[in-house]
């Protein structure tokens, strides 16, 4: 018996020492854990061809219009659409969104053109798809304009420690982040150098002119914002922007227009009611009164036809309305949401109306009624109704001349208008001027939203955090709440 | 190999003359482990799992035969080399339970340290299940059997082992002679036994695909004795019918509107429909049932509206249709036909099977029809060499088969959004009506009679969100075909009687092709169902193979037997798939090709690559049959781990003590006892390209862009592989001369650092990190008992029955400042359950807590109620509680009665929790029987509130939290409240159930006195059989708790069924 145990110790001992042998190196397979399909290095043009088009569900045209998402349902708080068979967000259920894929989406993929440009190891190979300079820039710019409808919409948010890769982000405050995004924005159109431009630009195609007045035209409209609480900070960025020898964006030739190329990418209009099939949005009543009582001629873009959808109303009556008119009014009209028509994601009529109210606001020496008819020219313009004469017919009604009085609540009432089908533009407008003035859904107790609250991600992922983030939230008791009110919304 | 040999010098003996023989019982099978001595000395040996064995003696000794439940033989050598014994079996004794264990090592449970319960292909077959996991749902002590209807073709059931490990869910693997295989294409005809391995100590030689466990199955071999022909024909007809349906309610009608509305005729609508002109309609276009009260009243069918037919402009009564449902699902049917032949020779066998399965879905247009050929030989070449191989050959055709889940539209469709006055003949019967526009008829108008306009009249008769649900499954053919292979081929040299080595190349490869089409038709028919009309093919190649070379010594010193194994092993993965479907629609309506695609085409491919090489031993030294001592080791060097921590190395350790052996004066009642203890570990490896951070370019670019985002999962750059550690102990008692049984098993496990793809917040950048994260910890008790009550000449009955417990199974870490993190859910799974319910792993709580919005209370336990609405107030952080429930169990009974045969087998759960999707829509949609209920002043929750209706809502106002509120609230607010205000509560239920799963009644036709009959047959048994007769007790009697096959609950699945059958099964 002693003998066999021996053996037995002989025996693991050579196994073992076999083991240790082979053991204690690495075996060498080759590539078979590396992915044939994929590369390990990002091509920055490829992302910014993403970020632009495809990232966070379907690029910067989503800003505008998301066939129902977070950026529709601002819509319905704005009274652009009403729902027309489940009515329970025009109704104000609350809504709760993930702010997940947007960080790790458009946004991480913008930091990575950063980081790739900034690194030493990596910048002279991404020098290919344009100068490092003029990379930069153009990411800094996206990302400020990304990060400034994310604040828009939840007020704080992680923003100075996100996209380092740790999950531990704390929030910063939408006043903080307000001024950085001035500052990222400033220094970005300074940026640009005369090297190669950016490649794989869809939205300006490398034009670094057009980058200059988009980004100069974010900040007049970011300051603008807060004319409410800062109006002094507002003030002067506004016409630091505006003064800017880049330029604002001043005419069509300028707008950040998105082109669908159709196929694959197509318009989100004709995707919703082509592809897919639905026929839950309809223009508000609300918008086609609005539009109707002024006779403008934007009626017959804004929709499929004239019959504005009742907002807010019950399942019931929504049901009982669609079915007696079947010709209910479908965002866009079919021949401006083919599948490669343009999505104007911010135009020039836009910031003429900016400029028209602070004009009007005594922010800046320029004439109101000039900026005020312009931006409603370029507004028609947009939308190819536009006629001199019937511009001029429409401003002479006292519902649109500034002459016969109430002239701001005019100049905000027609940047309401102009800036349809962008939901969370004309709620940004409402939430701060509370015009124009809208009536919550009938029936409904509570008053219209003025916040989203966050998914439920942010407690799982983030709990200490989102926890202070959502602590000037609290409306009734309710946390993270709905009704909480921006910085600039106080 | 250096090893092995190395082991052949340091061990050898000389004797005289070698005797070889083979030891078996009366019907000629073999009796492993039998133990042979010398007699007056403690030499011997022992014989192998296969009953041969071979001894070195001096010529003229007396063998002495010995084996657990037979009787000692003496057997004289004389001038005989070859010996063919035959044991007679001991009138009380148990047979000896063999183990299969990792290598295909075969133990006898009397020393075996670890749990490693055999279920015989008797109760695992009691009903021929199609489905091998559900044939041993209540069978293994402490498996949660996660399964789905047996309607639902193709399902692979999920198997829980012992609770949950690491963040997400995981299943056993099943192990077929060696070789893994996919559990719906093993034939449950061709097993002879199953092991199932739990934990670390018991799976570690499985290597890191065993790490939820293994399910070791060793098929059929041969039948009969030595020399003797057998064939076997085994045949199954089985009737499935639908069984748990929810309860719905069967009074008021479908749509949004509950009166009735009057239809008006108007210039430019259909001339036809001016005979409906002052009739009555309900609304068609909401797909709820909120309409109008039925009472037989007459109204407008939706199959009125179209022309053509004997009901066409013609009004019906309104009644309910309460069996809806259920006469929509098929009678399945299910043939069931095997047949083997197998014959031994001296030193070689061979068996051959083929089945035929045949099903019918209970899905209309859906059916599975596999073909299962197995072949297994082994041949001694001479007294060294020994070449054996296994085959197994399946090829599998599933057509119409339909992934369930919310909004499906069959099982969802009825459960979540119906009609409660749709008749299902009728709806059979209008099949093929069409609209004058060709389109088909639906029941789910996009708009009512009032919406026609004479413009667009086609948009009339356009389906809304549903389609008949007869057309929609055949305008959606879809068919799948698998073959798969898998077997392995092995040459054995045997050197002597202790030392061979067996050399073996294992293969499982699969092939599969799809096809599934959506016609133009469905496209054109409907408004918003989001069919698009298309086409999409794919072919997905797997292949795994495994190089084996195992080198084994057993040998018996006196009182010790030592067996050792060793050897090495390569595993090597390789999966291809291609995939293609048109995108937007068609350009040429029904041409399904890819080439047809409106927008571009998506082609793509994946490409999956592996290698693991592992060394590996295992050692038991064992005296006396009484202790015994196990250590196993292996060392995996994977493709897929880190460069920090290039391999894994696992041991395992384990002890085991007859202690009944010891005790000198035992009482007789006391007939075994056995103590057994184990140590052991087991690897968690990382997925193939866990460690990649890589970019995919986007297929489509944008004129002429090409597109590339950064991917959302980053992988630490720490992250390594992980080991799990299994402690385990018990107790394995008998009484009464073996006629009671009482195994007993005590395990803790934890699994700590595993790496684990985890969602992360998604401001890092990432939306999931790969990370070694979490400590995982389980423990439970497990009690295994067995018994034969009645052992009479005629009558016997036996009872087996199990019983597990789970003591804890806390996440005792997580990751970062992170409390809670969800536990990921499978593709196309949980939609909406973000809403609702969800399960995640919270830290400090059991694995798998069920969270959600619940209804909020005061510090009494007193509902919020809104004392202006009615309305109850959500908490978003109300805890459900585990998922995984604490107690599973169950009994298989056997009686025999002379030639009778009774067998059942009940199982049972307590505990878990899940949340049911389907009801919650359903409440929403007016469906189920609550919305519909009589109220405590006796009026229908419907009627008006201010006539007495109205759904009674009790609680304290949720301003003050005290001031009682007592008030009606009208039925629909009251039922949309829980999707408006997300709150699951009403609608998550105790996973607990007891379900009569199994019956069986068998007749031994006595074939030998009838006739001649006995000369050409050798038995024939008819069986009745029956399964999922009786679900005896379900929380939710809406559901069937016991087939809840998602991680978090219910989510439209299909319904479970009841089947009846007979089986025939006849010997020659």
């Amino acid at each position: 018996m002693k003998h066999t145990i021996k053996n037995i110790f002989k025996i693991t001992s050579v196994a073992l020492a076999l083991l240790c042998s082979t053991g204690c190196e690495k075996v060498d397979f080759g590539d078979i854990n590396r992915d044939p399909n994929q590369t390990t290095e990002p091509i920055t043009s490829a992302l910014l061809t993403n970020a632009l088009g495809l990232a966070s569900g379907r690029g910067i045209a989503a800003t505008v219009w998301d066939q129902g998402g977070i950026r529709t349902i601002a819509g319905y708080y704005a009274q652009y659409f009403s729902q027309t068979q489940y009515t329970e967000f025009s109704r104000y259920t609350k809504t709760t969104t993930n702010m997940d894929l947007f960080y790790a989406g458009v946004m991480n993929d913008l930091q990575m053109i950063i980081d790739y440009n900034s690194n030493d190891a990596t910048k002279e190979q991404a020098a290919a798809n344009g100068s490092n300079n003029n990379q930069i820039a153009t990411a800094r710019i996206l990302k400020a304009y990304n990060v400034w409808w994310m604040t828009n919409l939840w007020g704080d948010i992680p923003y100075s420690q996100a996209l380092k890769g740790s999950g531990n982000v704390p929030y910063d405050k939408q006043q903080d982040i307000y001024k950085d995004l001035i500052k990222e924005l400033k220094e970005a159109v300074d940026q640009f150098d005369g090297g190669a431009s950016f490649k794989g630009d869809i939205l300006f195609n490398g034009n670094i002119t057009r980058w200059k007045k988009f980004a100069n035209s974010v900040r007049m409209l970011m300051a603008l914002q807060m004319s409410k609480v800062d109006a002094n900070l507002g003030k002067t960025e506004f016409a630091s922007a505006l003064s800017h020898a880049a330029g604002v964006i001043e005419s069509g030739a300028d707008n950040a227009t998105m082109v669908f190329p159709g196929g694959a990418y197509d318009n989100d209009f004709y995707n919703y009611y082509n592809v897919v099939l639905r026929d839950d949005e309809a223009v508000a009543k609300t918008m086609t009164d609005w539009l109707s009582s002024r006779n403008d001629p934007r009626i017959g873009a804004y929709g499929s036809s004239s019959v504005g959808f009742p907002y807010g109303l019950t399942r019931d009556n929504a049901v009982a309305f669609g079915n007696a008119n079947t010709n209910f009014a479908r965002p866009i009209h079919p021949g401006l949401r083919t599948a490669t028509s343009p999505i104007v994601v911010l135009g020039a009529a836009n910031i003429w109306l900016a400029r028209a109210e602070a004009a009007s606001r005594g922010w800046t020496a320029e004439n109101a009624a000039t900026a005020y008819a312009k931006g409603i020219e370029e507004s028609m313009r947009q939308w190819g109704v536009y006629s001199a004469t019937g511009l001029v017919t429409y401003l002479a009604q006292s519902s649109v001349d500034l002459a016969a009085g109430s002239a701001l609540d005019k100049i905000i009432n027609q940047a309401w208008a102009a800036w349809y089908p962008n939901g969370m533009q004309g709620w940004n407008l409402w939430r701060r001027t509370n015009l124009p003035a809208l009536t919550p859904a009938p029936g409904q107790a509570s008053p219209i939203p003025r916040r989203i609250a966050h998914g439920a991600n942010e407690q799982n992922l983030n709990p200490t955090n989102w926890e202070a983030g959502v602590a000037g939230y609290t409306v009734n008791g309710e946390k993270d709440s709905q009704w909480g009110r921006m910085w600039w919304d106080n | 190999m250096l090893f092995a040999m190395q082991m052949t010098i340091l061990l050898s003996f000389a004797q005289n003359k070698t005797v070889t023989g083979r030891v078996t019982d009366e019907n000629g099978s073999p009796i492993p482990f039998a133990t042979i001595t010398i007699k007056g000395t403690k030499d011997g040996v022992s014989a192998d799992a296969d009953g041969k064995f071979s001894v070195r003696v001096k010529g003229t000794e007396t063998l002495v035969i010995s084996a657990v439940g037979f009787t000692d033989k003496e057997v004289n050598i004389s001038n005989n080399s070859n010996l063919s014994i035959n044991l007679l079996k001991s009138a009380s004794d148990m047979k000896e339970v063999i183990v299969t264990t990792g290598l295909g090592i075969k133990k006898s449970a009397r020393t075996t340290p670890y749990s490693a319960q055999v279920i015989s292909s008797e109760n695992m077959g009691i009903t021929r299940q199609n489905n091998l996991s559900n044939a041993l749902a209540g069978k293994v002590a402490g498996v949660q059997s996660r399964s789905q209807s047996g309607a639902k073709l193709n399902a692979e059931t999920f198997l829980r082992i012992r609770g949950g490990l690491g963040i997400g869910d995981r299943a056993a693997i099943f192990v077929v002679d060696g070789t893994i295989a996919n559990s719906f294409d093993i034939n449950p005809d061709d097993i002879e036994d199953i092991t199932v391995l739990k934990g670390a100590n018991a799976t570690a030689l499985f290597g890191s695909q065993a790490t939820g466990g293994a399910i070791v199955i060793n098929t059929k071999k041969k039948s009969g004795g030595a020399g003797s022909v057998g064939i076997e024909v085994n045949s199954a007809v089985t009737v499935d019918k639908v069984y748990v349906l929810p309860r719905y309610q069967n009074l008021y009608a479908g749509g949004s509107l509950a009166e009735l509305a009057r239809f008006t005729w108007k210039t430019g609508m259909p001339d036809d429909w001016k005979a409906l002109d002052g009739q009555y309609y309900h609304d068609y276009t909401d797909d709820a049932s909120w309409g109008p009260r039925m009472s037989g009243q007459q109204y407008i069918p939706w199959y009125a509206w179209y022309p053509g037919h004997s009901r066409s402009f013609r009004t019906a009564a309104l009644l309910p249709q309460k069996d809806n449902n259920r006469d929509f699902w098929r009678t399945g049917i299910t043939t069931n036909n095997n047949v083997s032949f197998s014959k031994s020779l001296q030193g070689a066998n061979v068996r051959v099977s083929y089945t035929n399965q045949y099903q019918t879905g209970i899905l209309p247009n859906s059916s599975a029809d596999r073909h299962t050929l197995f072949f297994t030989g082994s041949v001694d070449l001479n007294n060294h060499f020994t070449v054996a191989t296994n085959m197994t050959f399946t090829s599998l055709e599933i057509k119409g088969d339909f992934a369930d889940g919310y909004a499906n539209n069959a099982g969802a469709n009825f459960n979540q959004w119906f009609h409660r006055d749709l008749d299902m003949k009728l709806m059979h019967e209008y099949k093929d009506l069409r609209s004058p526009y060709g389109t088909m008829a639906t029941w789910n108008l996009r708009f009512n009679p009032d919406g026609y306009s004479p413009a667009a009249p086609e948009n009339f008769y356009k389906g809304n969100y549903w389609d008949n649900p007869y057309v929609y499954y055949a305008e959606r053919p879809r068919v799948t075909y698998r073959n798969n292979m898998w077997g392995d081929a092995s040459l054995t040299y045997k050197l002597n009687n202790d030392f061979r080595i067996k050399g073996t190349v294992r293969k499982n490869q699969t092939t599969q092709h799809f096809e599934n089409i959506t016609t133009s038709l469905l496209q054109n028919s409907a408004l918003q169902s989001g069919n698009t009309a298309g086409y999409a093919t794919g072919e997905q190649n797997i292949q795994r193979y495994d190089f084996e070379l195992i080198g084994s010594y057993n040998k018996k010193f006196g009182d010790f037997a030592v067996s050792v194994n060793g050897g090495g092993n390569i595993f090597k993965f390789k999966q291809d798939d291609v995939l293609s479907n048109t995108n937007g629609g068609l350009n040429v309506p029904d041409l399904y090709a890819v080439a047809n695609s409106k927008n571009p085409a998506t082609i793509g491919n994946t490409r999956l690559r592996q290698q693991i090489n592992s060394l590996l031993a295992s050692g038991d030294i064992e005296y006396k049959k009484i202790a015994s001592v196990s250590i196993a080791v292996r060392n995996d060097w994977g493709s897929t781990l880190s460069d920090l921590k290039p391999s894994l190395f696992y041991p395992s350790a384990g002890a085991s003590l007859v202690f009944s052996e010891l005790i000198k004066t035992r009482p007789a009642w006391f007939s075994f006892g056995k103590v057994f203890g184990s140590w052991g570990r087991k690897p968690e490896s990382l997925g193939i390209y866990a460690t990649n951070f890589t970019y995919a370019v986007n297929q489509n670019q944008w004129n002429g862009n090409f597109l590339m985002g950064v991917p959302n999962v980053f992988p630490d750059p720490s992250l390594t592989g992980a080991l799990i550690t299994t402690i385990e102990g018990g107790l394995d008692l008998r009484f009464l001369k073996n006629r009671m049984g009482l195994n007993f098993v005590y395990f803790h496990e934890t699994a700590d650092k595993i790496p684990v793809n985890i969602p992360v917040n998604g401001a890092s950048g990432y939306t999931n990190t790969t990370i070694n994260a979490a400590k995982v910890e389980r423990s439970g008790i497990e009690l295994i008992l067995s018994a034969k009550p009645v052992m009479g000449r005629s009558f016997t009955w036996d009872i087996n029955t199990t019983f597990a417990y789970l003591l804890n199974n806390p996440v005792s870490r997580l990751f970062g400042d992170q409390t809670r993190i969800a536990i990921p859910l499978p593709a196309g799974q949980g939609a909406f359950g973000t809403r609702n319910a969800q399960a995640f792993q919270i830290l400090g709580e059991d694995w798998g807590q069920l969270y959600g919005n619940g209804i909020k209370k005061n510090v009494d336990g007193i509902p919020l109620v809104n004392p202006a609405t009615g309305l109850l107030v959500g908490d978003p952080n109300t805890k459900y509680g585990s998922i995984v429930p604490k107690t599973t169990g169950g009994f298989v009974n056997t009686l025999t009665y002379k030639d009778f045969t009774f067998m059942f087998s009940l199982d049972y759960q307590v505990g878990g929790k899940y949340f049911s999707l389907s009801e919650s829509w359903g409440h929403y949609s007016g469906l189920f029987e609550k919305t519909a209920a009589v109220n405590d002043r006796g009026f229908n929750v419907r009627d008006d509130v201010a006539d007495g209706g109205g759904v009674h809502v009790v609680g304290v106002s949720s301003v003050d939290e005290k001031t009682l509120v007592d008030m009606y609230v009208d039925a629909q607010t009251y039922f949309h409240q829980f999707y408006n205000s997300q709150i699951a509560e009403p609608f998550v239920h105790d996973l607990t159930f007891v379900k009569l799963r199994e019956v069986s009644l068998g007749y031994n036709i006595p074939v030998k006195k009838i006739g001649n009959l006995g000369k050409y047959v050798q038995g024939a048994r008819f069986s009745v059989i029956a399964r999922n007769p009786w679900l005896i007790y379900s929380d939710s009697k809406d559901f069937d708790a016991s087939e809840i096959s998602n991680i978090y609950g219910e989510d439209g699945q299909l319904p479970g069924t009841r089947s009846l059958g007979v089986n025939l099964s006849i010997r020659f």
